[in-house]
């Protein structure tokens, strides 16, 4: 049902920081959003002073501080005292926090795999895909030859994303075709195309697709797909700031194109470090 | 520990006006001119003594003037509308400047009177809402170095009302008649109240009488002026039962009232008084009890808002949340709320009008923001007044935290209630 929340809570000046993640945050919706959809990554170590202080420092829930001292003692559950944040707001109806539950309760049945998997999904979704590739690697490993054909295509496909956002190309490539092979989903095939659409020249991509016995329309999507991609990162703001630094090398302005340049490859490399953390 | 205290200042073009708590007495005390101690009204003119470096206000100005050389700047209001400046001491001072300087030597030249003494919190009394003066008077608490919820700025009007209503039940049992007499002319306020029904109301009906009755008009003719407000006096009080006059402004300082006050005093109480609006600007600076009579009742006066506004939640029960609460000024009206849209991208604001108990409802769609997941969409709603009964409901785009950063974008929804 379509509604409005009315946040109550106050603003915190300073953010609590998921450290595995490295995601900050700062009001109580915020935290709700993330237990809700990031059970997965979270550890009952997290569960600390550190994050108990913070809700009563921070955003003044003084009473759902206490109440989270006095049960993290009391119970072993994480889920416990996760669905204890939940219920302390009204970001999150009743019936929303009774289907958290349930999932959690299936979670809890999948098989050591399948939690690891959705635990380096996680990361993916986060963009660590250092670690996000680490544990693929580790569950790819595990999984061996015997393991279910679609399951292991869909390391392999996530696997090969990682790898992607890591610029490393022929890694992508290898594992989108892999994922292929097993799982038999469009999108891994497609996965493949956009590796070679964005690392390759248009012929070369055209005769990629011919090869694997695709039509010429096909060719035509994925040529789309990745203008209107690049459409979007013209948009950005690192984009803007490398044209005004391009366009200001060409007027001779070394200072300030060395300026700029600075700042793009600080702000990437910070990007590239957080991955790493 | 310094003295803390609860200013009313009656802010008007020639004189100010000062009040004080006194917490013994628990009543605002006028403050006199410190060079004389007969007269609370301090000339609004300041006086830069070249041989002291210093400057002066009020009737130290005055007094400083005929003593030493220096400059004086007078006129201050009127130059001020004019937008000038003037040099001092080889230092340019717009009169902006001058202005502001003057409001807070005005009130430092009564803290001064004390070891260590601190503003609690100051109201001002203007006549009538003025944009330029309130703008102005609004980045005095910089300059007085407190917190900008020290001070507020308030009108004659409301100031009168906290007068009356913080005096004896009696007095305002029934109507009761103000009478302001400025330069500008007469003004009249009957103030009624209601108490039978809900909300219990207090009903403020101005008649601008000054194109009748002025100064200027009569000049030395005092008899007909006490005449022709014996005969408007006459008119109006048949109006409602009117249990108490109050009198106010330079136009009652001469003995010139005689038939009038025959008038007036048939079977009711009347009061006259040169500090009824720094007394009541006081009273509202001490708030609490002070301001009941604001929690009592709906007061509806041409300058407060008639409406709640606010947003409905849309959940089974309806739920109505207030941006803004109305019967307050609507210069001193603004409130915000946070909300996150949870499955739809549409707001339904609600103006609730409070004296005719009528409510209307406007959806606006918040369209352009990027796709997000649900309930990841935070916004800021305010509300701005640009008179009492016209405003916009601004909505910006928050975002959520760094989960999802803002657009930054803002919406403006524009009513008129």
């Amino acid at each position: 049902m379509a509604k409005i929340i009315l946040c109550t809570s106050k603003e915190a000046s300073a953010p609590f920081t998921f450290l595995n993640t490295k995601v900050e945050i700062y009001t109580y919706e915020e935290l709700c959003f993330y237990i809700y959809n990031n059970t997965i990554l979270i550890s009952k170590s997290m569960l600390s002073e550190k994050l108990f202080d913070w809700i009563r420092d921070e955003i003044g829930m003084e009473d759902l501080s206490q109440r989270l001292y006095s049960l993290v003692n009391k119970i072993t559950s994480t889920q416990d005292l996760l669905i204890e944040i939940l219920s302390a707001g009204s970001y999150y109806s009743v019936d929303e926090i009774a289907s958290y539950a349930e999932e959690w309760a299936s979670f809890k049945k999948l098989s050591h795999l399948e939690k690891e998997k959705k635990k380096a999904d996680g990361y993916l979704g986060y963009r660590r895909y250092i670690k996000a590739a680490t544990l693929y690697d580790d569950l790819i490993a595990e999984a061996g030859e015997n393991a279910e054909p679609v399951f292991l295509g869909n390391i392999y496909h996530n696997r090969a994303i990682a790898a992607a956002n890591n610029l490393d190309i022929k890694d992508a490539k290898t594992f989108f075709l892999q994922a292929y092979e097993l799982n038999q989903n469009p999108e891994s095939l497609r996965g493949y195309f956009y590796v070679i659409a964005v690392t390759e020249d248009t012929a070369t991509l055209r005769e990629e697709v011919r090869t694997k016995g695709l039509s010429e329309d096909y060719f035509e999507d994925i040529l789309e797909e990745i203008e209107n991609s690049k459409a979007d990162v013209r948009e950005m703001t690192i984009f803007a700031m490398l044209q005004r630094a391009a366009y200001n090398k060409m007027n001779k302005n070394l200072s300030d194109y060395d300026k700029r340049m600075d700042i793009i490859l600080g702000d990437l490399k910070e990007d590239f470090r957080e991955q790493t953390i | 520990m310094s003295d803390l205290f609860y200013i009313g200042m009656d802010l008007c073009p020639d004189f100010t006006q000062l009040s004080y708590y006194n917490d013994i007495t628990r009543e605002p005390e006028s403050v006199s001119q410190l060079n004389n101690k007969e007269t609370y009204l301090m000339p609004n003119v300041l006086f830069y003594s070249v041989d002291t470096e210093h400057w002066y206000v009020g009737s130290e100005a005055s007094e400083a003037r005929f003593n030493e050389k220096g400059i004086v700047v007078d006129n201050i209001f009127e130059h001020l509308a004019a937008n000038e400046s003037i040099t001092v001491a080889d230092q340019v001072y717009s009169y902006e400047d001058l202005f502001l300087m003057m409001v807070k030597l005005h009130i430092d030249s009564f803290l001064y009177r004390y070891e260590t003494a601190e503003v609690k919190k100051l109201v001002i009394s203007i006549p009538e809402y003025d944009a330029e003066l309130f703008n102005l008077l609004s980045r005095l608490y910089e300059l007085m170095e407190v917190s900008q919820d020290t001070v507020e700025i308030t009108s004659h009007l409301d100031s009168g009302l906290y007068y009356i209503f913080n005096q004896p039940h009696e007095i305002w049992n029934n109507s009761v008649a103000l009478y302001d007499y400025s330069n500008d002319g007469l003004n009249y306020y009957r103030i009624d109240v209601t108490r039978n029904e809900e909300p219990q109301l207090i009903q403020v009906t101005r008649e601008d009488y000054s194109s009748v009755m002025s100064l200027s008009k009569y000049g030395t003719d005092v008899y007909q002026m006490d005449l022709d407000f014996a005969h408007l006096a006459e008119t109006e009080l048949k109006k409602a039962y009117i249990s108490a006059v109050f009198l106010t402004g330079i136009g009652f300082t001469n003995k010139w009232m005689k038939r009038s006050t025959d008038v007036l005093c048939a079977g009711r109480r009347v009061f006259a008084g040169q500090n009824i609006y720094t007394k009541g600007a006081c009273y509202r600076a001490v708030g609490g009890e002070y301001a009941e009579f604001y929690q009592d009742y709906f007061v509806n006066t041409k300058e407060n808002v008639t409406n709640d506004i606010g947003i409905t939640l849309g959940d089974e029960d309806d739920t109505f949340v207030p941006i803004i609460r109305g019967g307050s000024q609507w210069y001193n009206t603004s409130g915000n709320i946070s909300v996150i849209l949870d499955d739809t991208d549409r707001i339904t604001i609600v103006y609730r009008d409070l004296v005719s108990k009528e409510e209307r409802r406007e959806t606006v769609r918040i369209h352009g923001l990027p796709q997000r997941p649900n309930k990841t969409t935070k916004l800021l709603l305010s509300v701005e007044f640009e008179s009492p009964h016209a405003g916009a409901v601004v909505v910006k785009d928050l975002g959520f935290g760094k989960l999802f950063p803002t657009t930054n974008k803002i919406y403006r929804k524009e009513f008129t209630v």
